[in-house]
């Protein structure tokens, strides 16, 4: 194989060393001004302070509502039960009511039974009964039109003032609570599905490998926040555990900000130009004049965009009761990303379209991720939700931008949305 | 030598190791900033800017993945492209460039390192660049456009411009 003629200069130059290094190379020369750049070791790198603070607000604001949600039943609750005994005590019992206390109770009536010792009701003392509601429905199945009446015929008479509280009146003139209105699932015992739909803010941090603002303070890039969706399906099993997918939407922005002006020429070759630069809300507006005698002002506009649909597989623990969930998630993802940036140089009024500049990557790369989600039952089955999170590219989104090359981007969410259980 | 245990000090922040890493590729990264034709004057600035970037950013080298002078040439390099692009490159159009040559440097022939650098030093600042970052350093022309946010085939252009440029330095310096 023929070598390249031109390797003379790989070979003369790749591992090329001065003879000479000019004495204001020196450490010593430069080493207080290196230093003075350096961050401190020992303290950590910046990050946007403000956004972990409103996350945690987002945590606490939903923690705090379940609290004041849970609170508020328990103490609704406690306000009903006695209105149940009054409501049990003038009730007009019949005959078999006073004889029942002569039979026998049920095995499975008497397992769990407690006493209550006095009660409003003629002695015998009161039994709170444990039964669950099938057993009452089993039993109110057996009802036979034509038998003497049963205290089991009590439970559809009571049954409407289940709405009001959480008990039920039993054969024995026991109370049985029943599980609260709001829930259609025994959340303990049942896998079920959830279905999440949610919506909110996202901010990332491209991890540069070079320069940032903390050494190169007149040029860098600034992150925005974004925005992302996610449709989550979930299957919740007995243990606790649950096992998520879906489909997750991101769009992420960032500006590129430079307070300087310098000359150059990528639009128009040989043609120095001065950019001044003008940072505006959404994009950055660029306006240079040219050396050639005369000056122009021209309009560019620079966006850079990343999009990313990502798909999911997580693996969950959740703590749940009838009124709100708990979980936390955390699992690997693919991502599907396009990465878009580019510039669209217009001279002023319109009349001359200078150059326009487009980047675009696509690619797909696996990343990790994991969510902290609180939800809250606000009607039967249906919950509001509060999910933030964060997830870790793995691998590098390949993207040059001026401040240098972005990989593996952390991204920081929060989003707020509803649940449904089936 | 840089062991790990002089990365591990310089990223505790301890002078005495920064200063024999700085020292240790003091000579490698100079002859880098004058193989991209970095003005004397402002090289100074420029190298401290690399090295900047190679303390600060000395956590996210792994050795497993390379060797720390190549990690240390590709942040040299981005800074140095950094700076090009803020100084403004100078692309040569094709009515500049000089009539097809015949001359192609002998493989077999030794050039003083000092005699090439001067060669590549009349190419104009885009042509240089690419024929650094493709012949010297190994960059593909992929990588190349995506470094100086170029089309592959403008890199590919630049490269072969670069080549005819410097047959014809040869050829007028032979003669």
């Amino acid at each position: 194989m023929s070598k390249d003629p031109f390797d003379i200069f790989k070979e003369g130059l790749q591992d090329y060393h001065p003879k000479e290094i000019p004495s204001w190379l020196s450490w010593e020369e430069n080493a207080e001004a290196i230093q003075a750049a350096l961050p401190n070791p020992n303290s950590k790198k910046r990050r946007p302070f403000w956004l972990f603070l409103c996350l945690l607000l987002m945590g606490f604001v939903g923690l705090g509502s379940v609290y004041l949600l849970t609170s508020k039943r328990s103490s609704q609750e406690k306000a009903n039960t006695p209105e149940v005994n009054e409501h049990s005590s003038s009730l007009s019992l019949p005959s078999t009511v006073e004889s029942s206390k002569d039979q026998p109770v049920e095995d499975e009536a008497t397992e769990e039974n407690i006493s209550l010792g006095s009660s409003p009701l003629s002695s015998p003392p009161v039994l709170l009964t444990l039964l669950p509601d099938n057993r009452v429905g089993e039993k109110s199945a057996s009802i036979s039109p034509s038998s003497p009446v049963e205290t089991t015929n009590f439970i559809p008479t009571l049954q409407p003032l289940s709405v009001e509280a959480p008990f039920l009146l039993a054969p024995t003139g026991n109370i049985i609570p029943v599980k609260p209105w709001h829930t259609s699932i025994d959340l303990s015992n049942t896998q079920y599905w959830s279905l999440h739909l949610s919506g909110g803010a996202t901010i990332f941090q491209p991890n540069y490998v070079l320069s940032s603002p903390e050494q190169d303070p007149a040029s860098f890039e600034e992150e925005l926040i974004g925005w992302s969706a996610a449709l989550r399906m979930s299957r919740v099993l007995k243990s606790r555990l649950s096992l998520s997918t879906g489909v997750e939407i991101q769009r992420l922005r960032y500006l590129f900000k430079l307070d300087e002006s310098f000359q150059v020429n990528l639009f128009r070759p040989n043609t120095p130009d001065t950019i001044l630069i003008n940072r505006t809300r959404r994009d950055t507006s660029i306006i240079f004049t040219d050396t050639i005698p005369g000056t122009r002002r021209i309009l560019a506009r620079q966006y850079n965009s990343h999009f990313r649909i990502a798909i999911p597989l997580l693996i969950g623990y959740q703590l749940t009761t009838p009124k709100w969930t708990q979980t936390l998630r955390a699992g690997p993802q693919f991502q599907l990303y396009r990465n878009s940036q580019g510039y669209t140089i217009i001279e002023e009024e319109g009349m001359v379209n200078i150059g326009k500049r487009e980047a675009e990557e696509v690619g797909i790369i696996l990343g990790l991720q994991a969510e902290y989600e609180s939800g809250i039952e606000i009607a039967a089955d249906w919950m509001i939700l509060t999910q933030i999170g964060i997830q870790k590219s793995l691998g590098k989104w390949a993207y040059e931008t001026e401040a240098g090359l972005s990989q593996k981007p952390l991204i920081l969410y929060g989003r707020i949305g509803i649940g449904k259980r089936f | 030598m840089i062991t790990n245990n002089i990365i591990k000090a310089c990223l505790e922040g301890k002078p005495s190791a920064q200063k024999v890493l700085y020292a240790h590729f003091l000579g490698y990264l100079y002859g880098i900033c004058r193989r991209f034709s970095i003005k004397e004057q402002e090289i100074k600035d420029l190298m401290q800017e690399i090295y900047i970037e190679i303390f600060s950013s000395l956590s996210k080298f792994d050795p497993d993945k390379g060797d720390i002078k190549y990690w240390i040439k590709s942040i040299a390099i981005h800074k140095i492209l950094n700076y090009q692009r803020k100084k403004g490159l100078e692309w040569v159009d094709r009515a500049s460039l000089p009539e097809s040559t015949s001359y192609l440097p002998s493989v077999n022939e030794k050039y003083d390192a000092e005699y090439l650098l001067q060669l590549i030093s009349f190419l104009p600042d885009g042509y240089r660049t690419v024929f650094n970052l493709s012949v010297v350093d190994g960059y593909s022309h992929k990588e190349i456009g995506q470094l100086l946010n170029i089309s592959e085939s403008s890199s590919r252009s630049q490269l072969s411009r670069a080549k005819k440029l410097l047959q014809e330095k040869l050829l007028s310096m032979k003669t």
